[in-house]
């Protein structure tokens, strides 16, 4: 490869981490819930991405790619935990959220969320994408995506509304 | 409240999470896996490959019967969270298992025990072992002037494998390290490894 072409990759991948990482990692942590997991794994997973840049670059969704790699990262993590070390504090719930960094409130609205819904909301919210590339990033049906979003969505609404008039008395 | 104001309020709520990872630390990650991809050759090694691991799965094997005796910070019935198997050309093989190797410090003092000069310790590629407590760390050759070469880097942790190794074992080449240098491994999150060279002292290596 020419220096000149190294140069002119690197610039055009300096220019996809600066437009994309606050996204690729704001979805990620709706799925993990650790906010140093998320980075970790979003860190490791566009370090992937410039391993295997002349082909992620062509990718129709370079940052559906970065997302699908983190939370693959994230499953195999969880297996070998799983399989190999005590599970005491497991399904604890996640203290590592940035409290002071998101709306807690919120974000406890949308951590109560089954993790599939969660998964599906954080990628149509953060990276835009369309039903078909939230089917294939998640390897799941198109109908499938669209359910879980219409739920996830109505869920979110009547816990909102719920907070709204707590916050709110008459 | 509709669909739009429910989407609005939830991207407002991430609006402070920010990824806060330097991008040189990104790419150097990524042309280290680059470079252990395009290394060729990983059949010339497998032989040897295959009887290092052979005897570390034999090692890992509650009463297998073999008198391999690696460290270990397993307890009984358990794999052991790492190996190290001596080889027949002098160089050691770490095998790393699972996610989290907590028992750094016993991988430590098995690895100076077999004469390396070594630390182990656990930062994270996020946050570059440069500023290891005592360890003076050498940069490798990815991050420019004032690392060492990526000749001695591969001498060290490669010999005369020229195949990928694998993300969760690595060799050390005793022989291949100059006076005054040591390793760092770094233990990362999923039980991967960042492997350096540090300048050997009593409070950085033991040495």
């Amino acid at each position: 490869m020419r220096r000149k072409d190294v140069s002119q990759d690197q610039a055009d991948f300096a220019e996809f981490y600066a437009e994309s990482r606050d996204d690729c990692l704001r979805t990620v942590l709706a799925a993990v819930r650790d906010v140093d997991q998320a980075q970790d794994l979003v860190a490791e997973a566009f370090a992937r991405a410039w391993a295997s840049w002349r082909g992620v670059r062509s990718h129709p969704a370079p940052r559906a790619w970065v997302v699908r790699t983190a939370l693959n990262l994230s499953v195999s993590s969880w297996r070998r935990h799983r399989r190999e070390l005590p599970l005491t504090g497991h399904d604890a719930p996640a203290d590592g959220l940035a409290s002071s960094l998101v709306d807690t409130e919120l974000t406890a609205v949308l951590q109560r969320l089954p993790v599939r819904q969660r998964q599906v909301v954080a990628l149509r919210i953060f990276l835009d994408l369309d039903t078909a590339q939230t089917a294939e990033v998640l390897g799941i049906a198109p109908g499938t995506v669209t359910a879980h979003l219409t739920r996830a969505l109505a869920a979110l609404r009547t816990e909102l509304a719920a907070c709204g008039s707590e916050g709110n008395p008459s | 409240m509709n669909d739009a104001d429910v989407i609005t309020a939830v991207k407002a709520s991430y609006a402070g999470i920010h990824m806060d990872v330097p991008l040189d630390v990104i790419v150097g990650r990524g042309r280290r896996l680059r470079a252990q991809r395009r290394l060729p050759g990983l059949a010339a090694a497998a032989g040897t490959v295959a009887a290092a691991v052979a005897l570390a799965v034999a090692a890992l094997v509650p009463g297998s019967g073999r008198t391999v005796a690696p460290g270990s910070s397993a307890g009984t019935g358990r794999l052991a969270a790492w190996t190290v198997v001596s080889q027949q050309d002098g160089s050691v093989r770490v095998a790393l298992r699972g996610a989290q190797i907590r028992d750094v410090a016993g991988l430590q003092d098995k690895l100076r025990a077999d004469g390396i000069p070594a630390r182990v310790a656990r930062i994270g590629y996020l946050r570059p072992p440069l500023s290891v407590p005592g360890c003076q760390v050498f940069r490798d050759w990815s991050a420019g002037p004032g690392g060492i070469s990526r000749a001695l880097w591969l001498k060290i942790f490669y010999g005369p494998h020229t195949g990928q190794q694998s993300n969760h074992a690595f060799w050390v080449y005793r022989s291949a390290i100059p006076r005054g240098l040591g390793v760092l491994v770094d233990i990362y999150y999923d039980g991967t490894f960042g492997l350096y060279t540090v300048k050997a002292s009593p409070r950085c290596t033991g040495t």
